[in-house]
């Protein structure tokens, strides 16, 4: 077996996986609409199906507090990522991969106590 | 991995290290006096490094050939740090509607650094990160200031510049494909090689490429962003973008289009010369044209920066087998234009903070308020012009040689639309010199800049007359550095 | 007797539009590569990247062509996971990793959180303006010069070789040490942009739902 079609055997539970996740999705989906009892009536879409009617949409802005978040998730979701082939490899390359990882981590340490300062990592 | 690879990159790091100090201080004293001078220490260091890595002529490459140093990065990276020290200098009055002073100072040196390393950069990894760490920084500074108009100039350039990276992206993409590395030296090698098959991907990539970095340089069609982010944005902010993001815009060009495309002695170099051509002959027209319409100055700058870096890449279309006249004249331009527009610049933000608008017509009779102050600026604007005895005149002068020498039709063409275009901007540089030397002023109030901006722009005059006196000094350096791009 | 227990109108509509394209465009597609897969046209390979490049093209489209915001962003997701998994068919386990933790999940949810700050609704929002007609050609034409440029050229990186992620990380922190340590500075700068920019909005609690 090459070394290609190791690595296509490896994956073939994914792509089963998610096959039959999308197969038995869009069958519950398409079923519950064909055999459930279901009414076409107007009013079934509005919030509580009775009662008063919602003066504007239920949705509102997210806070900035949210992006903040999502941002300090990216950034060290980054980070896991380079430390995956990193920590495989480190000992080859020597040294030299020791020092590269201490700064990339240092520098998003110095982000990390910014952010913590600026006071974004409270939630008020 | 030795010591020496971490020497060739010395200037960038010290400035890094100073941007991350300059964040620290004023995160741990909140104190905002401390971090101006902490960046111009930074500089002065940074500067000190660079001129000693000139002085013993350091050479050589790093990081498996992904960084290099030669006299052409030297020459940049002592470049972009004037620029930003005369902006740290003379720019705290243009700053008002800044209030993060502290991050402003660190990212305006992070932005130095990155771009210091994308002159240095030899593989299209590294100028691509490097490139999107500049522009990246430079998202932010557009958009630092409290008002809707920096909002609205950070977005328009975040939108621009991403579309920029992608389509600079795909160009890199096909290089790659074609070359099957991403190092500029292999690069050039499988350029060379190519058959007929494979000449549309080439073309295909070198365009998409001079697009990509065409937004950077601010030339025609890529130029749509300039009016309204110069305008936005802080003022010292679009002195960095029009003088130093140009000359990083211009630098990687000349690295990627000589080094990695083969400068003259590739079949392919007669092609991307001749878009090269196109695209000046445009920026030039169309820059000046749109200028002549402007009353807001900031704005008149962003076109006429437009229209100036036609004039530059004038002298990239003038590429010539065996020859580095064209990128010595496009560095020689790019140092005297440094020097011109840092004047002009900083003169509109003298006269910004004491008028409290940027409209042409609140320059009228500046020579009567303060004469210092409009005898720099009308100065500037005979530079920008080219006329003599300014540098400007002997910037235009070499790229059109270096056009002539060239020894192509379409190459004097494009001198002589150059040569019209030049009287055409004459129109609206010389009005708004007269504006100041001849008009009623509206308000004759005398007044006095700062210090540190009458130091600058003494500076930067001397800069403008000593160099259209005595060009030998910076046009033996720029012919030097252009020598070490092939 | 069955009492009828309703979906509601809207979700319904949803269901039903999404079950029409998808027994329009998408199951007729699945069944020809099926078909082509069980006759032995297309190997395995093959049948799974025309699968993917479904997934792309189709994510694409909905993410440009839909009017309701979070549907597109929906599409995007689709398509981030089709490239992902055609970085698996080129054995690029690594980037395959990267497109799934990084771009399927982090910056689908920062786009998200992005979009429902700046806009107080997620019904439909009417993007297009007179420039679509431009951005349509432009697209063709850009589309056009690539695949013009990829059916006619010799390609140097055709070779498919599985880099495992050993071999990767020691190309990576041996050869590209800068542009890594670099990529930690641009991290660095989104995060410092973020809180800088963030900070001139109105203090919490002030009336957001506008």
């Amino acid at each position: 077996m090459s070394p290609l079609d190791q690595l296509f055997s490896n994956y073939l539970p994914v792509f089963l996986g998610t096959g039959i996740g999308a197969i038995l999705v869009i069958s519950a989906l398409v079923g519950s609409r064909l055999l459930a009892p279901y009414s076409e009536e107007r009013n079934k879409g509005t919030t509580y199906e009775c009662g008063m009617l919602p003066i504007r949409r239920a949705s509102t802005n997210v806070g900035m507090r949210f992006y903040l978040y999502a941002i300090l998730f990216i950034v060290f979701d980054v980070e896991a990522v380079f430390i995956f082939p990193w920590a495989l490899s480190y000992l080859a390359v020597g040294p030299q991969a020791y020092w590269e990882m201490v700064v990339f981590v240092g520098i998003l340490a110095v982000g990390l106590a910014y952010a913590w300062k600026k006071g974004a990592l409270r939630w008020q | 991995m030795n010591l020496e690879a971490f020497h060739f990159i010395g200037p960038a790091i010290v400035l890094l290290a100073g941007a991350v100090l300059v964040l620290l201080a004023d995160l741990a004293t909140g104190r905002r006096a401390c971090v101006r001078p902490l960046a111009m220490l930074t500089l002065a260091a940074a500067a000190l490094y660079a001129a000693t890595q000139a002085a013993a002529d350091t050479g050589g490459q790093a990081f498996g050939g992904a960084i290099g140093v030669d006299r052409f990065t030297i020459y940049v990276a002592l470049l972009l740090i004037v620029i930003t020290a005369a902006v740290v200098v003379a720019g705290e009055p243009g700053l008002t509607r800044v209030a993060q002073r502290g991050e402003f100072y660190a990212l305006l040196l992070a932005s130095t650094a990155s771009m210091m390393l994308l002159a240095q950069a030899r593989d299209l990894v590294a100028i691509f990160v490097a490139l999107e760490t500049t522009s990246a920084v430079q998202y932010i500074l557009v958009g630092l200031g409290r008002d809707a108009r920096a909002s609205e100039a950070g977005l328009k350039y975040l939108l621009t510049g991403a579309i920029a990276a992608a389509v600079l992206l795909y160009g890199f993409v096909l290089l790659f494909g074609i070359a099957g590395s991403t190092s500029l030296a292999d690069i050039s090698r499988a350029v060379a090689e190519t058959g007929d098959e494979t000449r549309l991907a080439v073309v295909v990539a070198f365009v998409l490429i001079a697009a990509g970095v065409g937004f950077k340089m601010a030339i025609v069609p890529f130029h749509a962003w300039v009016p309204d982010v110069y305008q936005g944005a802080a003022t010292p902010v679009t002195v960095f973008l029009s003088a130093a993001s140009k000359a990083a815009g211009f630098a990687i060009a000349l690295r990627l289009f000589y080094t990695g495309l083969g400068g003259g002695d590739t079949p392919v170099s007669a092609d991307w010369a001749k878009l090269f051509g196109v695209l000046a002959a445009v920026s030039m027209t169309l820059g000046n044209l749109a200028a002549i319409q402007q009353t807001d100055v900031k704005r008149l700058l962003g076109y006429s920066s437009i229209a100036q870096a036609g004039n530059i890449a004038v002298g990239l279309a003038a590429v010539a087998t065996g020859s580095t006249l064209g990128p010595a004249a496009v560095l020689f331009f790019l140092g005297t234009y440094a020097a011109t527009n840092l004047g002009a610049f900083i003169a509109v933000i003298a006269v910004g903070a004491r008028v409290g608008s940027d409209e042409l017509r609140d320059y009228a009779g500046l020579l009567r308020r303060s004469p210092g102050l409009a005898i720099v600026l009308v100065l500037c604007l005979l530079s920008l012009t080219g006329l003599p005895p300014t540098a400007g005149f002997l910037a235009k002068l070499y790229v059109f040689n270096s056009a002539v020498q060239g020894g192509e039709q379409w190459l004097v063409w494009l001198v002589v639309v150059a040569v019209f275009n030049t009287a055409l901007s004459a129109y609206y540089y010389l009005r708004w010199a007269r504006t100041i030397l001849l008009d009623e002023p509206l308000d004759p109030a005398p007044f006095q800049p700062p210090a540190a901006t009458n130091a600058v722009l003494t500076a930067a005059a001397l800069g403008v007359l000593f160099f259209g006196i005595v060009p030998t000094p910076l046009i033996d350096a720029a012919r030097s550095a252009a020598a070490a791009l092939a | 007797m069955l009492r009828r227990l309703p979906l509601p109108a809207q979700i319904d509509r949803t269901i039903t539009l999404g079950g029409l394209l998808a027994s329009v465009v998408a199951a007729p597609y699945i069944v020809v590569l099926g078909v082509l897969f069980a006759t032995g046209e297309l190997s395995a390979p093959e049948f799974v990247f025309w699968l993917n490049a479904g997934l792309v093209v189709g994510g694409a489209l909905a993410a440009v062509l839909l009017r309701h915001i979070v549907h597109a962003a929906l599409g995007l997701v689709g398509a981030s996971l089709g490239v992902a998994g055609i970085f698996l068919l080129l054995a690029s386990e690594f980037l395959a990793l990267v497109q799934v933790l990084v771009y399927g999940g982090g910056v689908t949810i920062l786009l998200l959180f992005g979009l429902m700050m700046t806009r107080a609704t997620d019904g439909p929002i009417v993007t297009d303006g007179a420039q679509k007609p431009f951005a349509f050609g432009a697209g063709i034409v850009l589309a056009g010069l690539f695949v013009g440029a990829m059916l006619d050229a010799e390609w140097d990186a055709l070779n498919v070789t599985v880099v495992g992620f050993r071999e990767l990380g020691i190309r990576l922190y041996r050869d590209f040490g800068i542009p890594f340590e670099v990529a930690s500075l641009v991290l660095l700068v989104a995060l410092i942009g973020a809180i800088t920019i963030a900070r001139r909005e109105p203090a919490p609690g002030e009336d957001d739902s506008k």
